[in-house]
């Protein structure tokens, strides 16, 4: 039994095990409250398809927020993408070709942001506030607001990225696995893992100790913009087509709250992969239950907005038992 | 005994904009010494140490390791020649793991994938960490377990099985017994006298404190806004003379 608490313990940290626990609770009260269609092989589907892309923008941002930092423009990159690289395909270029430029655009994006907080010392609050205001509206001026369509709705690219396999279970479900453990085993396996744990956890011992702490942020931001814009080419290729207004709007509150609820110190120095997937379960969870109810889903955003309140109540606490 | 001369610094001058934290310092650091530095709150040790740790260049001057003259670009070079430091806060991080905090800005890693990607090499970084406190003498039962429970005296253990664990030649400690308690300053001295004595490891010591230097220095350098106005063997100076060096006080 003590051997079991052993493991456990150094399996999933108290933080990770909260989450799981709410997670589950969320998951009975929807089951209570919705019935047993909630958890149905279609809803379960559903949930998957916004889970995943919150999930895969959210793990890059479990480094990036580890080595101190923030990203408030995910939701415009993750809408920017898909709109160069649509309106690229739509010209006729090779829609792989398409994407390509789009995700790189997105490195270029996490490449300014990196370098206006590190070498500008613009607070990452700030500095992506201000790009994210900027790239949303590019991504308006360039789709005029309408609805992009006219791609070939079963076109291989779609189907990789955003097809459906044994019936409706979502590839992107499978992209946000592969994701996740790259970026687990970055964080837990590697030297740059390391640093971006010190980094945050003090970024001026960091420096002392020989790391390069502006690159470990760079590094972040840049992975952090290219999963928003590979979430946008997942949507992309879900959906057919990128609905005028609404790509990516959400992202950073949803991404943010997965991180946070998962157990991520806001602080920065320590966070897991696996408590910021339980994390977007939870929020992707909630978002799903308002949706197949006649609930507004301004109460799946009033519940995330306390339940991160709740997380952090709860990790400040325990932050000061420590101390 | 004659010993060599490890590290000499010429005519270093340092400038952060009009202010002159260094003027024209001459120092050397020799094998296996303890040497002591002191100097008032301004005077200029800080600076001279940083400069030596690799956070910043010199405004002029050299510094020479063992004849070859080195230029740090960052602290990282510094440690790449053996040259540790131990800042007061120790530079430890509080939530990731002792081995964690003993390898960090140094991990060593294994090949992966035919060398397509390294990772960690967590063996060696637990076998390693744990030689090095096991010869520091402190008691910690698992490597594993995070920084922020350890005790004042613990952690600076830590730091310094950072610096061996880096195969230290030379090292630079800043305070080290300032937040100590009389137990566990006495058991720092301990440390530091065997860390010379079993090692070789030429010390520079940065304190306030003049019974730790007293006891474990055998030459002091005195700075003063800036510039270096005591040098001698510790058996040739007094408390006396060292304080109104570095205060100031004209004696006749």
């Amino acid at each position: 039994m003590l051997k079991l608490k052993n493991y456990l313990n150094w399996v999933l940290k108290i933080r990770e095990i909260v989450a799981l626990i709410t997670l589950f609770t969320i998951i009975f009260i929807c089951l209570v409250l919705i019935g047993p269609i909630f958890l149905s092989i279609n809803n379960i589907a559903n949930i998957l398809s916004v889970v995943s892309p919150i999930a895969i923008t959210a793990t890059a941002m479990t480094l990036l927020m580890i080595s101190g930092e923030i990203d408030l423009s995910v939701g415009s990159v993750m809408a920017i993408t898909p709109t160069i690289t649509s309106l690229l395909a739509l010209k006729g270029y090779n829609i792989f070709f398409s994407a390509l430029i789009g995700i790189g655009i997105a490195f270029f994006i996490g490449l300014i942001n990196g370098i206006l907080v590190t070498k500008f010392k613009i607070k990452s609050f700030i500095a992506t506030f201000g790009m994210m205001v900027i790239v949303e509206n590019i991504a308006h001026l360039l789709t005029g607001g309408w609805y992009i369509y006219g791609l070939p709705p079963s076109c291989t690219f779609f189907k990789i990225f955003g097809g459906e396999i044994f019936g409706h279970f979502p590839v992107m479900a499978i992209w946000l696995l592969v994701i996740a453990i790259c970026l687990w085993l970055l964080l837990d396996k590697t030297a740059f893992g390391n640093e971006t744990l010190a980094t945050g956890g003090n970024k001026e011992g960091a420096i002392k100790v020989g790391i390069n702490t502006d690159r470990v942020k760079i590094i972040n931001f840049m992975l952090t913009a290219f999963t928003a814009s590979f979430a946008g080419i997942i949507m992309l290729s879900y959906i057919g087509g990128i609905p005028s207004g609404i790509f990516g709007r959400n992202l950073a509150f949803d991404s943010i709250a997965a991180v946070v609820v998962g157990g991520t110190s806001l602080s920065g120095g320590s966070g897991t992969i696996i408590g910021t997937v339980i994390g977007a379960f939870i929020v992707g969870a909630l978002r799903n239950a308002t949706l197949i109810t006649s609930i507004s889903s301004y109460w799946a955003m009033a519940i995330v907005g306390l339940i991160i309140l709740i997380a952090v109540i709860l990790n400040t606490l325990l932050e000061l038992r420590r101390n | 005994m004659e010993r060599e001369q490890i590290v000499k610094m010429v005519k270093i001058s340092k400038n952060f904009g009009a202010v002159e934290a260094l003027k024209n310092v001459d120092m050397e650091l020799y094998q296996g010494e303890i040497l002591g530095l002191l100097g008032d709150n301004g005077a200029g040790k800080s600076t001279l140490m940083n400069l030596l740790a690799g956070v910043f260049p010199p405004t002029s001057g050299s510094i020479f390791l063992k004849g070859k003259e080195v230029r740090f670009n960052s602290p990282a070079d510094a440690r790449k020649i053996g040259i540790e430091t131990i800042y007061q806060d120790l530079s430890l991080f509080e939530d990731i793991s002792i081995e964690r905090n003993i390898f960090a800005g140094g991990e060593p890693t294994r090949p992966v994938l035919g060398g397509l990607v390294r990772f960690l090499d967590k063996k060696k970084m637990e076998i390693a960490s744990k030689e090095e406190l096991k010869n520091l003498k402190i008691d910690i039962d698992s490597t594993k377990r995070t920084v922020r429970r350890l005790s004042g005296g613990q952690r600076q253990t830590v730091a310094i099985a950072r610096a061996l664990c880096f195969n230290a030649s030379i090292m630079i400690m800043d305070e080290p017994t300032a937040a100590l308690g009389i137990k566990q300053t006495n058991m720092t001295h301990k440390l530091i006298k065997s860390l010379r004595e079993e090692k070789d490891i030429s010390i520079i010591l940065v304190s306030h404190n003049l019974d730790d230097i007293f006891r474990l220095a055998d030459r002091v350098v005195v700075l003063r806004h800036g510039q270096k106005v005591l040098e001698e063997k510790i058996k040739d100076t007094s408390l006396e003379e060292i304080r109104n060096e570095i205060i100031g006080v004209k004696t006749d």
